[in-house]
C-alpha cells in the first residue's frame, strides 16, 4: 500500500492499495514516509517495499 | 499495479520456464517444498506446476496458520465466545474452522457475539466502543501477523483498555520445519521459503536448513514470477552443488528482517515450551504466549477454558497434506465429504490451505487431480 497521509505513533496512517482500497495502517515498525510503498499485515506495515 | 503486474508477466514467466528446463538433470527427480500457504495459492491459481519440468515436484508445507490450529484451541475460543458479555473477534478464516462442537460460525448463529476483524486494532477499537463488554481477540498466525498483535497490545496497555484481551495462538516457523526435517517420512531437495515471515525474521532462522540438513532455501515473494524464479534459484543451487539460504524477495526481505517488529514481539510475547500443531503433534518452542508483563491482557488467564486435546476426525488427512506426504486430491474425503462449503479439515477452510487452493483452481481442469493441468 502507498502511504498518503502520516500519523502519530500507534495511530493509523492513511494508506491506499493499488486497487483503491484505503486503510489506516500503523507505520511504527518501518521507516516510511508519504509516498512510500509498504507491505501490510493485520493493519501494520511490516516492511517498506523497495523497487 | 505497482509490485504486482510486473511480477505476473507471462512473457517473463515463459522465459523462466524455458530456463528451468535447461538447468534440470533429466535423470533425477526433484522434490521441493513451498513452506507457505500463500505460495501454494499462487502455484495453483497461476498454474505454476504446468510450467515446471516433469521431474520437478512441488509439495506443500505447514505454513498456513489456520490449517495448523488444533481443534482444542478452537473449542477454547468457542467456550469464550459463548460467555455472556463477551465479544470474540477474529480473522474471517477462523469462523469456519471445525472444533469438537462445531465452528465459531455455528456459535455465532446460536447467539454468541463473534465478529470478523481485518486487524487486531479493530478489535481494540471495538473494546473502546463497548466498555461494558469483554472483547477478546483470537490471535493466530506466524511471525507475519504477530507484530500487529504485539503493537495492538502495546497500544491497549498505553490506553489502559481494561476490557480487551488476547487469546494468543501465534506460532513460529522454525520449529515445525526442524520437526519436518527430522522426520524420516519426508525427503526433500529444497525449500521455497516464506517471504512475508522473512520480512520480519530475516533469513537467519532458515540457516539451520543448509547447515544441518544440507538443503537449500530460497525466500520468495508471492507473485507467479517470484515463485518461478525461486524454483529456478533452487535448481541452480542443486546443479552447482551449492546449498544456502538465498533471498529472491529482495524488494521486501533483508537478511536481518525487521528489528523493530522483532523487538515489539520480544516485549509482548514469550515462547511456549510446547504447542500442539494440527497434523504435526506437539512441537517444542513453536508458539508464543503473552509475556508476564502483559498477563492482564491474557484471555487464557482471564477466562476458564476447556483446555482439552481433541483428535482430528479419522477421515481427515490434513496432517499428511501439511507434512507434504500426500497431495490434497489423495485425501480420502477431498472434494466429496470435505469441500470449502462443508470442510472437515482445516486445509479446506483457509484461503491459503492446499486443499482449498486445489479445489478452487485445479479440480475442474481437464484431466483433473493432476496438478500440472491447473490454470
Amino acid at each position: 500500500m502507498r502511504v498518503v497521509e502520516p500519523a502519530a505513533p500507534l495511530q493509523g496512517a492513511r494508506c491506499v492499495a493499488a486497487d483503491g482500497t484505503i486503510a489506516l495502517v500503523l507505520l511504527d515498525l518501518v521507516d516510511a514516509a508519504v509516498g512510500d510503498e509498504v507491505l501490510v499485515h493485520g493493519g501494520v506495515a511490516i516492511a517498506r517495499t523497495a523497487s | 499495479m505497482k509490485f504486482a503486474a510486473e511480477y505476473r508477466d507471462g512473457t517473463i514467466g515463459r522465459a523462466i520456464a524455458r530456463r528451468l528446463h535447461d538447468v534440470v538433470d533429466t535423470d533425477r527427480h526433484y522434490k521441493l517444498m513451498e513452506i507457505c500457504g500463500g505460495h501454494t495459492h499462487t502455484i495453483y491459481k497461476y498454474g505454476i506446476a504446468s510450467l515446471l519440468p516433469a521431474n520437478v515436484e512441488l509439495v506443500h508445507g505447514p505454513g498456513c496458520p489456520v490449517c495448523v490450529i488444533p481443534m482444542g484451541r478452537v473449542a477454547d475460543a468457542i467456550a469464550i465466545a459463548r460467555r455472556p458479555g463477551v465479544i470474540l473477534t477474529c480473522f474471517g478464516d477462523l469462523l469456519r474452522v471445525p472444533g469438537s462442537e462445531g465452528t465459531l460460525l455455528d456459535a455465532k448463529a446460536a447467539g454468541a457475539d463473534v465478529r470478523v476483524v481485518y486487524s487486531p486494532l479493530d478489535a481494540l477499537r471495538i473494546a473502546r466502543e463497548n466498555p461494558d463488554a469483554e472483547v477478546v481477540f483470537f490471535a493466530i498466525g506466524f511471525e507475519t501477523t504477530a507484530p500487529s498483535t504485539a503493537l495492538t497490545l502495546l497500544r491497549a496497555r498505553a490506553e489502559a483498555t481494561a476490557n480487551f484481551s488476547c487469546f494468543c495462538n501465534h506460532v513460529t516457523i522454525g520449529p515445525p520445519l526442524r520437526a519436518l526435517l527430522d522426520s524420516p517420512e519426508v525427503s526433500l531437495d529444497g525449500f521455497v521459503g516464506p517471504g512475508h515471515v522473512a520480512t520480519v525474521v530475516g533469513s537467519g532462522p532458515f540457516e539451520f536448513i543448509p547447515a544441518e540438513h544440507g538443503k537449500g532455501v530460497v525466500i520468495a515473494g508471492f507473485e507467479p514470477i517470484d515463485v518461478l524464479q525461486a524454483v529456478l534459484m533452487l535448481l541452480e543451487q542443486l546443479r552447482s552443488g551449492r546449498c544456502e539460504v538465498e533471498i529472491q524477495y529482495v524488494r521486501a526481505v533483508t537478511p536481518a528482517g525487521n528489528p523493530r517488529a522483532l523487538a515489539a514481539m520480544d516485549t509482548v510475547f514469550a515462547t511456549r515450551p510446547q504447542f500442539e500443531w494440527r497434523g504435526l503433534g506437539f512441537i517444542p518452542d513453536s508458539a508464543l504466549r503473552l509475556a508476564d508483563e502483559f498477563a492482564d491482557f491474557d484471555a487464557e488467564l482471564r477466562f476458564d477454558m476447556p483446555g482439552v486435546r481433541i483428535d482430528d476426525p479419522k477421515a481427515c488427512q490434513c496432517g499428511e497434506v501439511l507434512r507434504g506426504s500426500i497431495k490434497p486430491w489423495e485425501c480420502k474425503v477431498f472434494g466429496t465429504a470435505c469441500t470449502p462449503e462443508r470442510p472437515i479439515g482445516t486445509c479446506m477452510v483457509a484461503a491459503e490451505g492446499a486443499c482449498a487452493a486445489y479445489f478452487n483452481y485445479g479440480r475442474l481442469a481437464a484431466g483433473a487431480r493432476q496438478p500440472e493441468v491447473v490454470g
